[in-house]
């Protein structure tokens, strides 16, 4: 598990080079490229996820009742 | 650590709302007009013997200080058959839990790096089930805006009691009263590789202590029924990356998703997820989704069930056996940008989704549907 983590935190801290300017940004503006606006739907999905498997995090907190242990 | 655990929450509140008290005090001395968004939305889930029809409203207000303000109410109506959901025979009843979620968030500007700050606080309840959870967000581009970074804090305080139902439709609680508490941090980093890619880290730990079992489960141990019971305390740890591509000339968009998962039951997890997104015309576009999600087992899981009176941990809980799923999904968005004119012109800008996902799932539960839809209105 660490050595995931510290493989993924090496791969994206060599991206710290990478400049792309505000003018280069029109496709990572996308609502295809931007999920954030699919918050509402993923915290429903993620409670069911949270309920039926053993696994949980990595999408956001979900929390409540149903057994999410 | 339950004591500790309030401290450090209440004291995380304070300071919180003394910074959102000066934001919104500012409020007025800049010029401009509070904008937003409304939405509803429904969500359906069904299994072979649960089904979930939860609806919720939403509503977010963004001032013109930096501030914002966000509520949802969520109610989920369960119908249920389900012994672990407190059925005294092979009746199905239906239950609602009640969830309300509010968000005050604050947007500023620190040596021109643009920063977000948040607290939410979400209160669930159902006849059987009580939570409290609070959780603190902060947020900093950084690189030109080339680096995101974020961290979360979460603090969790459930009550669980029992309420069993018959044929009578009476519920009948039960002097039956236990706690669980939770605490966990989260750190994010995302990172902009082209202009038409990003990549993304993020590592999670949460830590819960009380009771972290279901309370009508019972398991057999020696033809004598014993009620479930697990380890009081669990230490979860989950690694995920992401990494999203456009690709402009098939007007497509690919995300890649993988997930890694351990606690301290021994439960080890993976989850690779993949979407492709593909515009349909100016005003909509296709998600297309495939995740698979794989799990060993609990460290006192026994496959055979037959558990021994001198066991400490005894579970019937389909969620600490090994078990594998695919889900397969699409979903249609629908941009309502083209209502210039006409009496519908109010919606210009208001987005509505629908969508549907199959689980095929070798766990006791089965296999599930998801099926949502939603609208967004910007005001």
């Amino acid at each position: 598990m660490w050595r995931a983590a510290l493989i993924t935190a090496w791969v994206v801290s060599f991206a710290g080079c990478v400049r792309v300017a505000p003018y280069q940004r029109g496709h990572l503006a996308d609502p295809t490229m931007d999920v954030s606006h699919e918050n509402a739907e993923a915290s429903f999905r993620a409670h069911v996820h949270d309920s039926r498997e053993g696994a949980t995090g990595g999408y956001g907190s979900s929390g409540g009742g149903c057994g999410c242990n | 650590m339950r004591l500790q655990l309030r401290r450090i929450a209440l004291f995380a509140l304070l300071a919180f709302a003394l910074g959102f008290a000066t934001s919104f005090a500012f409020a007025d001395e800049v010029s401009g007009g509070v904008t937003g968004a409304v939405m509803a939305r429904n969500n359906y889930y069904l299994e072979r013997s649960t089904r979930v029809v939860a609806p919720e409203v939403g509503a977010r207000l963004d001032f013109p200080s930096g501030a914002t303000v966000e509520a949802v109410y969520l109610v989920d109506a369960i119908t249920s058959a389900s012994l672990a959901a407190g059925a005294l025979e092979d009746v199905a009843f239906t239950e609602l839990r009640h969830d309300v979620r509010a968000t005050l968030g604050r947007r500023l500007t620190i040596d021109e790096n643009p920063v977000q700050l948040a607290a939410t606080f979400r209160r669930s309840h159902e006849p059987d089930y009580d939570s409290l959870s609070v959780s603190l967000f902060g947020a900093a581009e950084l690189n030109r805006r080339n680096t995101a970074v974020s961290f979360r804090l979460s603090f969790l305080s459930d009550e669980v009691r029992q309420t069993f139902r018959g044929r009578e439709r009476t519920p009948t609680t039960m002097g039956f009263r236990e706690e669980l508490r939770g605490a966990g941090v989260a750190l994010a980093l995302t990172q902009l590789l082209t202009p038409r890619a990003y990549v993304g880290a993020d590592y999670e730990f949460y830590v819960l202590e009380g009771f972290t079992a279901n309370a009508y489960r019972r398991v057999l141990t020696a033809g004598t029924p014993r009620p479930e019971h697990h380890p009081e305390t669990r230490k979860r740890h989950t690694v995920a990356a992401r990494l999203a591509v456009m690709f402009p000339e098939l007007a497509t968009s690919l995300h890649l998703h993988v997930r890694l998962y351990r606690d301290d039951w021994d439960i080890l997890a993976a989850t690779p997820e993949a979407r492709v997104y593909t515009k349909l015309g100016s005003f909509s576009h296709l998600r297309l989704r495939y995740r698979y999600y794989k799990q060993g087992a609990a460290f006192f899981y026994r496959a055979d069930g037959e558990y021994l009176p001198t066991d400490p941990f005894v579970t019937a809980d389909p969620k600490m056996a090994p078990f594998q799923s695919h889900l397969l999904g699409g979903q249609l968005k629908l941009f309502l940008d083209f209502l210039d004119e006409g009496r519908f012109k109010r919606l210009r800008g208001a987005s509505f989704d629908v969508g549907f996902e199959y689980i095929f799932s070798t766990s006791a539960y089965g296999n599930g549907t998801i099926t949502q839809a939603g609208l967004v209105i910007p005001f």
